[in-house]
């Protein structure tokens, strides 16, 4: 199932598979790319930041950001 | 005077080398504009004096948030002789991003594959001949905690050059 990355919840694992055109170059450098695994390690209160973790490396990225990224989520 | 820059993504152990470059005296000031700052200081090199600057902590020179901001136009506006990029050697392919980015921009770079020791510890295996093979700038493993390696990755400073990205990829095999 396809879900926005700040609709997943903590726990929730999945593959990258769009990542709007706008940000993509921003969030390259931090390893989100389409095709990388994700898995979401928390999510922080009022409309904080999702904290994930690509390739082993915790990350956080805003709301907005996690907004533009679509993934396929595992069951 | 000549500039160096040390650029990187967040908690790579850029400030700890910065330290121990500079001697920790140090002046940080905000960007103008700003509340994001940045240190810079001086050192020497075989008798010359350098300007030392640690960027704040970037992922990409393509924005997104203050601190990538000021890192990008200060590379942008003061044109450094020399950009250290530091890589934690633990995660090297998101490290070689920014590297790559700067390479791109036409920086002279040298790099510092940071935290060497933890990566060791892990049983991450670094082909460092290759890698500054293929990229054709110096590649330098350092532990800055320790002041590992950082005689080498000083003395080395002056081969930074700029390379071209077409060459990377046909070395790259790309």
């Amino acid at each position: 199932m396809k879900k926005k990355l700040s609709d997943m919840k903590p726990g929730e694992k999945g593959r990258i598979v769009e990542i709007d055109s706008s940000i993509r170059a921003s969030v390259a450098g931090m390893g989100i790319r389409t095709g990388e695994e994700l898995k979401v390690a928390a999510e922080q209160p009022i409309g904080g930041p999702v904290v994930i973790v690509v390739r082993g490396r915790e990350t956080s990225l805003g709301k907005g950001l996690a907004r533009s990224i679509i993934v396929e989520c595992e069951k | 005077m000549k500039k160096i820059f040390l650029a990187g993504n967040p908690n790579v152990g850029k400030s700890v080398l910065f330290n121990r470059l500079s001697g920790a005296r140090a002046t940080v000031s905000n960007y103008p504009g700003t509340t994001v700052d940045f240190t810079k200081s001086r050192m020497r090199i075989a008798g010359k004096e350098y300007e030392i600057v640690d960027l704040p902590g970037a992922f990409s020179l393509e924005p997104k948030d203050k601190a990538e901001e000021v890192a990008r136009d200060m590379l942008k506006k003061e044109k450094p002789d020399a950009v250290v990029s530091v890589i934690d050697a633990t995660a090297v392919e998101r490290g070689l991003y920014l590297t790559l980015e700067l390479i791109e921009k036409g920086y002279p770079i040298v790099v510092a594959l940071n935290m060497s020791d933890v990566a060791r510890d892990r049983k991450i295996k670094i082909d460092v001949r290759k890698l500054e093979e293929i990229l054709g700038v110096p590649v330098v493993e350092t532990v800055a905690t320790t002041g590992s390696g950082l005689k080498e990755l000083v003395s080395r400073i002056e081969e930074a050059k700029p390379v071209d990205v077409g060459a990377i990829k046909q070395r790259a095999g790309r």
